[in-house]
């Protein structure tokens, strides 16, 4: 089930609350990035605004997969915190969103050695969204095999600058177009389809 | 300047509409890292250890036929590294690993001293199932190193060949009512247009060379051919191989 919360609105707060103690599983205990972690154990940061529209999958009353979106028309993470990473030029147009704190969640992830559900879950999920909320490009910052991901479901990445070493570990900034193709992709990758809650 | 060499080239591996391109502008761009040859394959998903099908190569074609005659794949340790590791590695440092292991100490030396790969650079593929694949670059340069800027550059310039590939083989889609030609027919049309034989077609793809047969067949059967040279030349004219 997809849940689609805009800013900090009321009526969805409990989801909104799973999602932000989700993230602090996920990105602080799991991926280790202390500097987000907070005593209550929400993952909350600056860039949680009243424009940002966060994407949730929920299966069974809990977190499958969590994706944010924020415009770029207004700071984001990567105009803010790592503008190393695009140096080619930041995008900062009303049709262009950055996509980040993408997590799935640990008990629906398998070995690595066959589908990677819960991936493709997140390109579907944040795919319907765009395209409703007429985003018709992507930006984010990841480890380079997102470039890999992307692909290989029919997006056409590009780089906003070379890798660099974040916390010990590269990451590349990149954009990419969303179409409806994009779909047409991953129906053909059998990834499956998403239900708006 | 090296990073707009390296987006020149992706920008050029974006757009590239055959592998012969693909192989031109990734042979080009490396050589600006001090690499001269490079090979990019795809490892399938649940096979067996060091299989791995190859689809673009500028491997010395000797080295190419002994790794094939030879078997070398399974015992490699660079291909077989692919899964332990989610960014680039040199050959140097998995040899070190792998010092025990004779046949791999062997198949390296065989390398270093007849086909002058003095040293490589290995970056992994993992996509949506794991393990997909790996682009490999060599060198004729002794202590090859690149800094960190070069690898990661290097790095992001070898993702975007493999993706060129990899978008490549996909057939093209006969919209216009044509024949449809499965992805392992094409990758066998693709290899007879560069020379190679039904026999070494079977070791390049890992499958049997009676296999390979049946795919040509079934591609000739579908395009209305009775040669190799008519079916290839076919292909190519309808934009099934590029």
């Amino acid at each position: 089930m997809l849940h689609v919360v805009k800013g900090f609105d009321r009526q969805f707060s409990d989801v909104l609350e799973l999602a932000f103690k989700f993230r602090h599983e996920a990105f602080v205990e799991e991926a280790g990035w202390e500097n987000l972690r907070r005593a209550d154990g929400r993952e909350i940061d600056q860039f949680d605004t009243d424009d940002t529209i966060h994407v949730i999958a929920m299966k069974d009353g809990l977190v499958q997969a969590y994706s944010r979106l924020n415009p770029t028309i207004k700071p984001h993470v990567l105009s803010e915190v790592y503008p190393q990473l695009a140096s080619r030029g930041l995008l900062r147009e009303p049709g262009a969103w950055e996509w980040s704190r993408m997590g799935t969640a640990k008990h629906a992830r398998n070995d690595g050695r066959g589908w990677s559900g819960p991936i493709g879950l997140l390109f579907r999920c944040i795919s319907v969204v765009a395209l409703k909320e007429n985003i018709d490009t992507l930006v984010w910052q990841a480890h380079p095999v997102w470039i890999t991901r992307a692909s290989e479901l029919g997006f056409d990445p590009e780089p906003m600058g070379l890798p660099l070493r974040i916390a010990g570990d590269r990451v590349v900034a990149a954009k990419m177009a969303v179409t409806e193709t994009v779909l047409k992709h991953m129906d053909a990758a059998h990834v499956p389809m998403v239900e708006y809650a | 300047m090296l990073e707009q060499q390296a987006f020149d080239t992706i920008d050029k591996l974006r757009c590239a509409r055959s592998l012969a391109e693909v192989k031109t502008v990734f042979g080009a761009a490396i050589n600006d890292f001090g690499a001269n040859a490079f090979i990019i394959c795809d490892i399938p998903p649940g096979s067996p250890a060091g299989s791995k099908e190859i689809h673009a190569s500028g491997w010395h074609p000797e080295w190419e036929r002994r790794y094939l005659n030879e078997g070398y794949s399974a015992d490699d340790p660079i291909p077989n590294s692919v899964g332990l590791k989610s960014n680039p590695y040199y050959w140097q440092d998995v040899e070190l690993e792998n010092v025990k292991n004779e046949r791999a100490v062997k198949i390296m030396n065989e390398a270093r001293s007849e086909f002058q790969m003095l040293g490589g650079y290995c970056v992994p593929i993992h996509g949506l199932r794991g393990v997909a694949g790996l682009v490999s670059v060599a060198t004729d340069s002794k202590d090859w190193r690149l800094s960190e800027r070069e690898d990661s550059a290097l790095h992001i310039v070898s993702l975007y060949a493999y993706e060129a590939v990899r978008k490549l083989r996909i057939p093209a889609n006969a919209g216009d009512g044509g024949p449809k030609l499965s992805r392992r027919e094409v990758d066998c049309l693709q290899w007879i247009a560069e020379g190679k034989t039904t026999w070494e077609i079977g070791t390049i793809l890992g499958i049997s060379a009676h296999t390979v047969s049946e795919y040509i067949s079934d591609a000739a059967r579908k395009l209305g051919t009775h040669s190799r040279a008519h079916l290839v030349a076919r292909a190519l004219r309808q934009n099934i191989i590029r």
